[in-house]
């Protein structure tokens, strides 16, 4: 009787092992979608071709400037336009960065939970 | 204004010949080009090196009948092609690197193998390659191939692991604040812009005055060069509030000093040179960007007069007015003796008049094209022509 509880104990801790070692898996693999992810973001470098499109819209305007007085005013806007894209560039590769350094302490603490699971 | 939408275009123009420091290279001095290029090559010697130490290995693995020990070869290969092709970025050469850093280290021994610094080392790489993004993308990828190794190596984990784990952490911190200090270091350096600072106010005044746009529209109208540099250094020190020197055509540009800001306007293939007497740091971007547009309309309208000129028939029987008064700017012989004549009779109607004007004025086609001068600024007075 007590050999059966035994048994039984231990399967269900191996159960319990390897539900623990299968959420440590998800964990793992969470962590390394989430460093890939902010790793895209980072070398992606987006918005680069909404700046490039800006940028050459905005000679023509500076062409025009001259001969319409009201383009001034439009190129202040395209101006301020750039200087906001300009902070998104630099709010993506911060939320890359993010990305990528939390998923590589996810993958770490990860690996650590699986270690302390199969000791 | 124009400056800003200049190198702004400029500058992504040529944003996809990406440097290491992400500067494009015409705003970089030739020493910095020349140490960028000392970089690249300092990146390629490694990686080289890296590669002639792994076939030491190749040689090992192949004895054991190890079947990727292939690989180095593949990489040896690729670290020497590689910088030979534009068209391959950065980042996938670092993904080759840490692959087969990844595989190099799993050959010597997996997780407990002293290569496992070749894993740190490629930070510094990246970073000479990409800057702040191949650091960290490089950190990443070392952290996730370590983290790859020690899973491989379970249930064992080596003592090494979280000292590995470590250093590359450190490793990707202290390069990505490297280069990114350097980046911010060189951009200031290169193009006189500190990063950072856009958000702060500016210390001068901001506020938009309309009553600008009617100022423009004033000098747009005037074609006399005097009047169109004496209104501009008006309309220039109303702007700026303080004295404005206008300098047209000159191609001296000495220094002005910490207490002057010089605007410099080419148009039409004149260059004019607005000197503002005020330091450059209280002269906000809206004041500079129409001292700027003022600097053009002067530039462009310089040399207007002679242009218009040259496309008006000259007719000495035109009804002439007293209101003339830029004799002095006439460089036709004989011509600022008519004009004596002209104040004291201003339409001739007597023969004698005529006859008189007829000696002293030349025919129309007497008169040389380019030597056609506009006599007075107030078109809406006198449409006279000589």
């Amino acid at each position: 009787m007590e050999a059966r509880i035994v048994m039984q104990t231990s399967q269900l801790m191996d159960r319990l092992q390897q539900v623990q070692l299968f959420m440590a898996g998800i964990f793992f693999i969470c962590g390394v979608i989430m460093l890939i992810g902010g790793m895209s973001i980072v070398m992606n470098r987006i918005y680069r071709e909404t700046m490039r499109m800006m940028s050459a819209q905005s000679g023509r305007l500076q062409g025009k400037s001259l001969i319409d007085l009201g383009i001034p005013a439009a190129i202040e806007t395209t101006l301020s336009l750039a200087s906001v894209v300009s902070r998104l560039l630099h709010t993506a590769l911060g939320i890359g960065i993010f990305l990528a350094v939390m998923g590589a302490a996810i993958c770490t603490a990860s690996f650590w939970m699986t270690t302390q699971i199969m000791r | 204004m124009n400056a800003t939408i200049d190198q702004l275009r400029r500058d992504h123009a040529v944003d996809a010949t990406g440097t290491p420091f992400h500067i494009p290279p015409y705003r970089m001095g030739h020493a910095l080009v020349r140490a960028q290029s000392l970089l690249g090559f300092v990146a390629q010697v490694v990686r080289a090196g890296v590669a002639l130490a792994m076939t030491h290995f190749l040689i090992v693995a192949a004895h054991s009948g190890m079947w990727y020990a292939v690989i180095p070869v593949v990489y040896f290969a690729l670290s020497l092609v590689a910088p030979q092709i534009a068209r391959l970025k950065a980042p996938a050469l670092m993904v080759s690197d840490c692959l087969f850093a990844l595989f190099f280290v799993n050959l010597t021994g997996g997780i407990a193998s002293p290569y496992l610094l070749l894993m740190v080392a490629l930070v510094p790489l990246a970073m000479l390659s990409d800057g702040l993004r191949g650091s960290v993308m490089a950190a990443c990828l070392g952290l996730l191939a370590v983290l790859v190794s020690g899973v491989v190596a379970l249930p064992t984990v080596s003592s090494t692991l979280p000292i590995a784990l470590l250093s590359l952490f450190v490793c990707g911190v202290a390069c990505g604040w490297l280069s990114a200090m350097a980046e911010r270091l060189l951009q200031y350096i290169c193009t006189g812009v500190q990063s950072g600072l856009g958000s702060m106010p500016r210390p001068a005044q901001t506020k938009h005055h309309p009553e600008w746009a009617g100022d423009v529209e004033q000098l747009l109208k005037i074609s006399d060069a005097h009047q169109l540099l004496h209104a501009a250094k008006q309309y220039a020190r109303g702007i700026a509030n303080c004295p404005v020197d206008i300098q047209v055509g000159t191609m001296r540009m000495g220094s002005v000093g910490s207490e002057a800001t010089r605007i410099v306007c080419e148009a039409a293939r004149q260059r004019v040179v607005l000197t503002v007497h005020t330091p450059p740091a209280t002269l906000a971007a809206p004041l500079t960007a129409h001292l700027r547009v003022i600097g053009h309309i002067v530039a462009r309208q310089w040399n207007v007069p002679m242009q218009i000129v040259e496309a008006v028939d000259v007719t000495p029987t035109t009804p002439i007015l007293a209101s003339v008064s830029t004799c002095d700017t006439l460089d036709i012989a004989g011509i600022e003796n008519a004009m004596a004549i002209i104040e004291e009779t201003a339409t001739p109607t007597t023969p004698l008049q005529r006859m008189v004007l007829t000696a002293m004025l030349p025919d129309p086609g007497e008169i040389p094209a380019k030597r056609r001068t506009r006599a007075n600024a107030d078109q809406s007075q006198l449409d006279l022509w000589i």
